[in-house]
């Protein structure tokens, strides 16, 4: 279980997260929410020790993880796909994707995942000589989720998936997503798009300058009139378009 | 002639190439200009000399513990004057190198002496004619074989070992090298030591070449090392050995042509580069995949 108490992230005299809590089970996929500014990926680089938090505690399994340095937190296999992808340009695919694997050393389980990754993401296999800068945006956030599951993570933390990519590729990848949930590994995805977050997640979190205001199952908060109208765009009236 | 400048410049520039390696190496990681590497490499020649009077005429042991010892002076560095600023503007951090040079140098007046110093023979020389005009010893030989063997190990390392991806990765985006488990700290001490051996070995084949060490001589090649590393783009491994051996070979014709000008000629070469192409020749920001 991963469990965020009251963590506060500030940046000079500005807070960005002001007592955020949050939890995600084993196996589940949590979602959160909200607009620009809100203070999600603060919270997910807070998590990961990129950016320490200020206040609050982050336990792991019962363990106090917070304020650890970013290379001590992938060690306990908790992998971000930070926002914007952040891919290697310069590396080649296949580099990029040893790269996620820098803390194993067992070769023969590297290359099995190598596998299934490209499994995965056939594209990616397609491209494996290609430095990673010469990819679509799409197959760029193929690559940066492929590279995260090269660490064999429990607890894969998602930065805006969907963001600047065309509505085809965002299905696709939304499709992978889930299937990497039902292998077993523990979600947490911030997502501007709360519809779209929603109806593939168990759980959802809604954030607003730096607070979580909200929060329930994901059928729950699509039912939610402050969602629908805020989050979701929608009057009361209307009914959610699938 | 034209052909004996090309030799003695493709010699010079070999060195030019190793000592400009640790500019780039350390720029890729770090992003400051590491100004102490000139003193890191004399310091390297007079490893070399000290060794060499121990161990008499073995250059492979000479060259092996030479680089270990200056990678790791190297290292001690990079933790008494950068380390505590990492956090720092690059302008601090520059400073700082700028006075580490100096104490480095002065150090080795206080502990050795201003005495310029012989080096150890290795070995006996012997000249080879090639062809009607041009003349190269096994020295010259020795330096452009031992250069080279040091910059095909250093590309090998970089684009094939996980301690060299890793450099890569941190000198390309240091927040996401971190999420994938790289330790800073590691990449670091790894990129100064590798940087440091290799002055270290341009230390002991230009004291072996000019039988000459001596406490200023970081200064001038230093900063020719530095203009190769711009010259080629600094933070880019192929351009710093590209740049080294293309200031080495324009600086023997300008010698050889116009005389007294070939420190001007070589520093003219490195503002038309950055006047017209101030990404340098490879124009790189980040290292690149092979040579």
């Amino acid at each position: 279980m991963l469990n965020v108490e009251k963590i506060v992230v500030s940046y000079g005299n500005i807070k960005a997260v002001h007592g955020v809590s949050l939890t995600v089970n084993d196996g589940e996929f949590v979602v959160l929410i909200g607009n620009n500014g809100a203070g999600k990926t603060s919270t997910l680089k807070a998590i990961c020790g990129v950016n320490p938090p200020s206040g609050g505690k982050v336990n792991l399994n019962g363990e106090d993880i917070t304020g650890k340095p970013s290379h001590k937190i992938a060690a306990k296999r908790v992998a971000l796909v930070p926002e914007g992808r952040r891919v290697f340009a310069g590396m080649t695919v296949r580099e990029n994707l040893d790269m996620g694997a820098f803390l194993r050393r067992d070769k023969g389980g590297i290359e099995k995942d190598r596998e299934t990754v490209y499994e995965l993401f056939p594209v990616l296999r397609e491209r494996f000589r290609q430095p990673a800068g010469t990819l679509s945006g799409g197959e760029q956030q193929m690559l940066a989720i492929g590279r995260a599951l090269m660490a064999q993570p429990k607890y894969l933390l998602l930065d805006e998936p969907s963001l600047g990519l065309a509505p085809i590729m965002v299905e696709n990848i939304f499709e992978k997503i889930i299937q990497i949930n039902r292998q077993g590994i523990s979600l947490l995805m911030v997502e501007q798009n709360a519809f779209l977050a929603l109806s593939v997640a168990n759980r959802g979190y809604v954030m607003d300058s730096g607070e979580i205001v909200l929060t329930g199952t994901a059928q729950e908060l699509l039912e939610n009139d402050m969602v629908k109208r805020v989050y979701l765009g929608m009057d009361e009236t209307e009914e959610i378009p699938i | 002639m034209v052909w004996q400048q090309l030799i003695n410049g493709i010699m010079l520039g070999s060195v030019y190439a190793l000592i400009a390696l640790g500019y780039t190496m350390v720029y890729g990681v770090m992003k400051f200009i590491n100004f102490a590497h000139g003193d890191v490499y004399m310091w390297g020649a007079f490893f070399a000399m000290f060794l060499a009077r121990f161990l008499g005429g073995q250059f492979l042991p000479v060259l092996i513990l030479t680089m270990i010892l200056t990678g790791i002076l190297g290292v001690l560095v990079e933790r008494v004057a950068y380390k505590p600023l990492r956090r720092a503007p690059r302008l601090v951090v520059t400073t700082s190198a700028l006075g580490m040079s100096i104490v480095l140098s002065n150090l080795a007046r206080l502990l050795i002496g201003s005495a310029t110093y012989p080096m150890p023979k290795v070995l006996a020389v012997h000249d080879f004619k090639l062809g009607s005009s041009a003349v190269i010893n096994n020295i010259q030989i020795l330096v452009l074989v031992t250069a080279v063997i040091l910059m095909v190990l250093l590309n090998w390392f970089v684009n094939r070992s996980r301690y060299g991806r890793a450099i890569r990765a941190a000198s390309e985006d240091q927040e996401t090298a971190g999420l994938m488990g790289v330790n800073m700290d590691n990449v670091v001490s790894v990129t100064f030591f590798v940087g440091s051996a290799l002055g270290g070995a341009a230390g002991l084949l230009v004291g072996m070449y000019y039988d000459a060490v001596y406490s200023t001589m970081g200064y001038a090649a230093g900063l020719k090392a530095f203009t190769a590393a711009i010259l080629g783009g600094i933070g880019s491994i192929p351009g710093a050995m590209f740049g080294g051996l293309l200031l080495g070979i324009v600086e023997n014709f300008a010698g050889a042509f116009l005389s007294n000008y070939r420190d001007g000629i070589a520093f003219l070469v490195m503002i038309l580069v950055l006047l017209f192409r101030p990404g340098g020749l490879f124009n790189a920001k980040i290292y690149q995949k092979r040579v």
